[in-house]
Protein backbone atom coordinates (compact mmCIF):
# COMPACT_ATOMS: atom_id res chain seq x y z
CA UNK A 1 0.00 0.00 0.00
CA UNK A 2 2.97 2.39 1.01
CA UNK A 3 4.71 1.50 -1.70
CA UNK A 4 1.57 2.26 -4.54
CA UNK A 5 1.38 6.02 -2.50
CA UNK A 6 4.90 6.46 -2.84
CA UNK A 7 4.44 5.85 -6.56
CA UNK A 8 1.71 7.78 -6.93
CA UNK A 9 3.49 10.72 -5.22
CA UNK A 10 6.76 10.25 -7.90
CA UNK A 11 4.23 10.64 -10.45
CA UNK A 12 2.74 13.76 -9.01
CA UNK A 13 5.88 15.41 -8.75
CA UNK A 14 7.24 14.35 -12.35
CA UNK A 15 4.01 15.52 -13.58
CA UNK A 16 5.41 18.93 -14.37
CA UNK A 17 8.01 17.42 -15.57
CA UNK A 18 8.98 18.67 -20.24
CA UNK A 19 6.42 20.97 -19.46
CA UNK A 20 5.40 24.15 -22.24
CA UNK A 21 5.86 27.64 -21.66
CA UNK A 22 2.57 29.52 -22.14
CA UNK A 23 2.69 31.08 -25.12
CA UNK A 24 1.52 34.92 -24.27
CA UNK A 25 -1.58 37.06 -26.11
CA UNK A 26 0.42 38.84 -29.03
CA UNK A 27 -1.75 42.08 -27.20
CA UNK A 28 0.72 41.66 -24.04
CA UNK A 29 3.64 44.04 -26.00
CA UNK A 30 1.16 46.26 -27.43
CA UNK A 31 -0.41 46.85 -23.69
CA UNK A 32 2.79 46.79 -21.78
CA UNK A 33 4.46 49.82 -24.14
CA UNK A 34 1.04 51.30 -24.07
CA UNK A 35 1.11 51.48 -20.26
CA UNK A 36 5.05 52.66 -20.25
CA UNK A 37 4.45 55.65 -23.31
CA UNK A 38 1.94 57.03 -20.21
CA UNK A 39 4.51 57.09 -17.48
CA UNK A 40 7.23 59.50 -17.32
CA UNK A 41 10.89 57.29 -16.46
CA UNK A 42 11.87 58.19 -12.72
CA UNK A 43 15.00 59.94 -13.26
CA UNK A 44 17.78 62.07 -10.69
CA UNK A 45 17.45 65.52 -12.45
CA UNK A 46 14.04 66.99 -10.32
CA UNK A 47 12.33 69.55 -12.45
CA UNK A 48 12.47 73.15 -11.63
CA UNK A 49 9.07 73.29 -10.02
CA UNK A 50 9.89 69.99 -7.38
CA UNK A 51 13.28 72.20 -6.48
CA UNK A 52 11.56 75.06 -5.60
CA UNK A 53 8.43 73.14 -3.93
CA UNK A 54 11.35 71.40 -1.88
CA UNK A 55 13.18 74.81 -0.80
CA UNK A 56 10.09 76.39 0.09
CA UNK A 57 8.87 73.46 2.62
CA UNK A 58 12.61 73.47 3.95
CA UNK A 59 11.83 77.76 4.42
CA UNK A 60 8.55 76.89 6.09
CA UNK A 61 10.04 73.72 8.72
CA UNK A 62 12.85 76.78 9.70
CA UNK A 63 10.26 79.48 9.91
CA UNK A 64 7.94 76.96 12.03
CA UNK A 65 10.99 75.86 14.13
CA UNK A 66 12.11 79.79 14.89
CA UNK A 67 8.37 80.61 16.15
CA UNK A 68 8.15 78.11 18.27
CA UNK A 69 11.29 78.70 20.06
CA UNK A 70 10.35 82.27 20.61
CA UNK A 71 6.98 80.60 22.19
CA UNK A 72 8.47 78.80 24.34
CA UNK A 73 11.00 81.45 25.37
CA UNK A 74 8.51 83.74 26.13
CA UNK A 75 6.54 80.94 28.16
CA UNK A 76 9.27 80.19 30.18
CA UNK A 77 9.61 84.03 30.96
CA UNK A 78 6.30 84.18 32.29
CA UNK A 79 7.07 81.16 34.20
CA UNK A 80 10.32 82.45 35.47
CA UNK A 81 8.81 85.62 36.52
CA UNK A 82 5.69 83.82 38.45
CA UNK A 83 7.92 81.52 40.04
CA UNK A 84 10.00 84.66 41.26
CA UNK A 85 6.75 86.18 42.77
CA UNK A 86 6.00 83.48 44.72
CA UNK A 87 9.64 83.16 46.05
CA UNK A 88 9.67 87.04 46.93
CA UNK A 89 5.92 86.14 48.70
CA UNK A 90 7.49 83.14 50.76
CA UNK A 91 10.13 85.18 52.11
CA UNK A 92 8.23 88.34 53.16
CA UNK A 93 5.52 86.15 55.20
CA UNK A 94 6.43 82.91 56.16
CA UNK A 95 3.95 80.65 57.40
CA UNK A 96 4.54 79.43 60.55
CA UNK A 97 2.51 75.83 60.98
CA UNK A 98 1.97 75.44 64.58
CA UNK A 99 0.53 78.85 65.32
CA UNK A 100 -0.80 79.56 61.82
CA UNK A 101 0.63 83.26 62.91
CA UNK A 102 2.29 85.28 60.04
CA UNK A 103 6.30 86.06 60.86
CA UNK A 104 8.35 88.82 59.30
CA UNK B 1 23.12 39.87 -28.64
CA UNK B 2 22.96 38.74 -25.07
CA UNK B 3 20.67 42.03 -23.78
CA UNK B 4 21.59 41.11 -19.73
CA UNK B 5 24.79 42.13 -20.30
CA UNK B 6 25.14 44.24 -23.05
CA UNK B 7 26.04 47.83 -21.54
CA UNK B 8 25.23 50.22 -24.45
CA UNK B 9 21.32 48.38 -24.54
CA UNK B 10 21.23 48.82 -20.97
CA UNK B 11 22.34 52.84 -21.15
CA UNK B 12 19.66 53.10 -24.03
CA UNK B 13 16.98 51.67 -21.97
CA UNK B 14 17.97 53.99 -19.30
CA UNK B 15 17.59 57.15 -21.87
CA UNK B 16 14.30 55.66 -22.57
CA UNK B 17 14.71 54.43 -25.59
CA UNK B 18 11.48 53.05 -26.60
CA UNK B 19 13.11 50.42 -29.40
CA UNK B 20 15.63 49.37 -26.73
CA UNK B 21 12.49 48.78 -24.84
CA UNK B 22 10.04 47.05 -27.05
CA UNK B 23 13.00 44.72 -27.49
CA UNK B 24 13.21 44.16 -23.80
CA UNK B 25 9.53 43.25 -23.98
CA UNK B 26 10.13 40.95 -26.97
CA UNK B 27 12.64 39.01 -25.34
CA UNK B 28 11.50 39.40 -21.51
CA UNK B 29 7.67 39.20 -21.88
CA UNK B 30 6.67 34.94 -22.31
CA UNK B 31 9.68 34.46 -19.44
CA UNK B 32 8.16 36.97 -16.96
CA UNK B 33 4.37 36.22 -17.68
CA UNK B 34 5.17 32.50 -17.10
CA UNK B 35 7.32 32.85 -13.78
CA UNK B 36 4.04 35.18 -12.97
CA UNK B 37 1.30 32.45 -13.75
CA UNK B 38 3.59 29.59 -12.19
CA UNK B 39 3.65 31.45 -8.67
CA UNK B 40 0.19 32.74 -8.41
CA UNK B 41 -1.35 30.55 -10.54
CA UNK B 42 -3.93 32.82 -11.35
CA UNK B 43 -4.41 33.02 -15.76
CA UNK B 44 -6.59 35.80 -15.34
CA UNK B 45 -4.31 38.27 -13.20
CA UNK B 46 -1.14 37.09 -14.52
CA UNK B 47 -1.21 39.81 -17.79
CA UNK B 48 -1.70 42.74 -15.26
CA UNK B 49 1.27 41.92 -13.05
CA UNK B 50 3.30 40.98 -15.71
CA UNK B 51 2.14 44.75 -17.34
CA UNK B 52 2.81 45.92 -14.23
CA UNK B 53 6.79 44.09 -13.67
CA UNK B 54 7.54 45.81 -17.15
CA UNK B 55 6.21 49.38 -15.79
CA UNK B 56 8.27 49.00 -12.80
CA UNK B 57 11.26 48.29 -15.07
CA UNK B 58 10.56 51.37 -17.29
CA UNK B 59 10.40 53.68 -14.06
CA UNK B 60 13.30 52.01 -12.08
CA UNK B 61 15.94 51.10 -15.13
CA UNK B 62 17.89 54.65 -13.36
CA UNK B 63 18.42 52.18 -10.74
CA UNK B 64 19.75 49.40 -12.09
CA UNK B 65 23.60 49.10 -11.24
CA UNK B 66 24.78 45.99 -13.38
CA UNK B 67 25.59 44.32 -9.82
CA UNK B 68 23.87 41.42 -11.25
CA UNK B 69 22.01 40.80 -15.15
CA UNK B 70 19.64 42.39 -16.38
CA UNK B 71 17.73 38.97 -16.21
CA UNK B 72 18.06 38.48 -12.44
CA UNK B 73 16.96 42.24 -12.07
CA UNK B 74 13.98 41.53 -14.16
CA UNK B 75 12.83 38.19 -12.41
CA UNK B 76 13.14 39.87 -8.54
CA UNK B 77 10.87 42.46 -9.58
CA UNK B 78 8.23 39.84 -10.72
CA UNK B 79 8.75 37.88 -7.68
CA UNK B 80 8.45 40.49 -5.61
CA UNK B 81 5.20 41.49 -7.54
CA UNK B 82 3.57 38.30 -7.64
CA UNK B 83 3.89 37.54 -3.84
CA UNK B 84 2.33 40.87 -3.14
CA UNK B 85 -0.41 40.01 -5.65
CA UNK B 86 -0.66 36.75 -3.41
CA UNK B 87 -1.02 38.65 0.01
CA UNK B 88 -3.48 40.70 -1.09
CA UNK B 89 -5.30 37.93 -2.57
CA UNK B 90 -4.90 36.39 0.96
CA UNK B 91 -6.22 39.60 2.72
CA UNK B 92 -8.96 39.87 0.71
CA UNK B 93 -10.16 36.08 1.27
CA UNK B 94 -10.12 37.17 5.22
CA UNK B 95 -11.96 40.29 5.07
CA UNK B 96 -14.42 38.34 2.62
CA UNK B 97 -14.46 35.28 5.25
CA UNK B 98 -15.57 38.58 8.06
CA UNK B 99 -18.13 39.90 5.68
CA UNK B 100 -19.69 36.47 5.18
CA UNK B 101 -19.75 35.65 8.76
CA UNK B 102 -22.03 39.32 9.35
CA UNK B 103 -23.92 38.37 6.34
CA UNK B 104 -23.09 41.20 3.85
CA UNK B 105 -21.69 38.65 1.53
CA UNK B 106 -22.15 34.96 0.39
CA UNK B 107 -19.00 32.92 0.43
CA UNK B 108 -17.43 32.24 -2.97
CA UNK B 109 -15.20 29.07 -3.25
CA UNK B 110 -11.96 30.10 -3.95
CA UNK B 111 -10.38 26.77 -4.09
CA UNK B 112 -10.12 26.62 -8.17
CA UNK B 113 -8.23 23.66 -9.40
CA UNK B 114 -5.18 25.53 -11.71
CA UNK B 115 -4.80 23.81 -14.67
CA UNK B 116 -1.91 24.97 -16.87
CA UNK B 117 -1.91 25.21 -20.13
CA UNK B 118 1.25 24.02 -21.16
CA UNK B 119 0.76 20.67 -19.64
CA UNK B 120 0.11 17.21 -21.72
CA UNK B 121 -3.56 16.26 -21.30
CA UNK B 122 -2.51 12.88 -19.46
CA UNK B 123 -0.63 14.51 -16.63
CA UNK B 124 -3.29 17.47 -16.05
CA UNK B 125 -4.74 15.13 -13.21
CA UNK B 126 -1.74 14.65 -11.70
CA UNK B 127 0.05 18.18 -12.17
CA UNK B 128 -3.14 20.14 -10.91
CA UNK B 129 -2.70 18.02 -7.88
CA UNK B 130 0.63 19.31 -7.43
CA UNK B 131 -0.07 22.86 -7.99
CA UNK B 132 -2.30 23.02 -5.19
CA UNK B 133 -0.03 21.24 -2.78
CA UNK B 134 2.97 24.04 -4.31
CA UNK B 135 0.58 26.56 -2.97
CA UNK B 136 0.62 25.31 0.63
CA UNK B 137 4.57 25.62 1.06
CA UNK B 138 6.22 28.40 2.22
CA UNK B 139 7.34 31.14 0.34
CA UNK B 140 10.70 30.76 -0.12
CA UNK B 141 10.84 27.20 -1.34
CA UNK B 142 7.54 27.60 -3.53
CA UNK B 143 9.57 29.81 -5.32
CA UNK B 144 13.04 27.93 -5.54
CA UNK B 145 10.60 24.74 -6.58
CA UNK B 146 9.17 26.78 -9.27
CA UNK B 147 12.26 28.13 -10.94
CA UNK B 148 14.31 24.75 -10.84
CA UNK B 149 11.38 22.51 -11.52
CA UNK B 150 8.53 24.50 -13.85
CA UNK B 151 10.74 27.15 -15.15
CA UNK B 152 14.11 24.60 -15.82
CA UNK B 153 16.18 28.10 -14.68
CA UNK B 154 20.11 26.45 -13.17
CA UNK B 155 20.76 26.86 -9.61
CA UNK B 156 23.62 29.16 -9.99
CA UNK B 157 20.42 30.99 -11.78
CA UNK B 158 18.32 30.90 -8.88
CA UNK B 159 20.50 31.62 -6.45
CA UNK B 160 21.57 35.07 -8.14
CA UNK B 161 17.97 36.22 -8.50
CA UNK B 162 16.65 34.42 -4.23
CA UNK B 163 20.33 36.35 -3.16
CA UNK B 164 21.17 33.47 -1.62
CA UNK B 165 23.86 30.96 -1.68
CA UNK B 166 23.47 27.63 -4.61
CA UNK B 167 23.80 25.59 -1.11
CA UNK B 168 20.76 27.01 0.25
CA UNK B 169 18.97 26.87 -2.98
CA UNK B 170 19.55 22.38 -2.67
CA UNK B 171 18.46 23.04 1.00
CA UNK B 172 14.83 24.98 -0.39
CA UNK B 173 14.23 22.58 -3.12
CA UNK B 174 15.48 19.57 -0.88
CA UNK B 175 13.10 20.55 1.59
CA UNK B 176 10.10 21.85 -0.55
CA UNK B 177 10.21 18.25 -1.65
CA UNK B 178 9.51 16.64 1.35
CA UNK B 179 6.79 18.63 1.83
CA UNK B 180 5.19 17.82 -1.10
CA UNK B 181 5.57 14.68 -0.53
CA UNK B 182 3.64 15.06 3.53
CA UNK B 183 1.10 17.15 2.16
CA UNK B 184 0.48 14.87 -1.29
CA UNK B 185 0.57 11.92 1.59
CA UNK B 186 -1.81 13.64 3.72
CA UNK B 187 -4.24 15.45 2.02
CA UNK B 188 -4.83 13.11 -1.07
CA UNK B 189 -6.25 9.70 -0.92
CA UNK B 190 -5.38 7.75 -3.89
Amino acid sequence: MENTIDKKVDEILHSVDGINRIQVSPFLKTRILASISKEPQDSYVYPFTNVMLIAASIVLIFTNIYIAKNIVSVHNKHLYSNRQNVHESSTEYQLNSTNYEYVQ
Amino acid sequence: MNLSNDLGYIELLKQGNSDAFSLLVDNFQERIYNTVVNITQCNEDAEDITQEVFLLVYKNIQQFRGESKLSTWIYRIAVTKSLEWERRKKSKKVIGYFKNLIGIASLESDVIDFVHPGISLEKKENASMLFKAIQALPKNQKVAFVFIHIEGLTYQEVSEIMKKSVKSIEGLIQRAKENLRKILTTHHSF
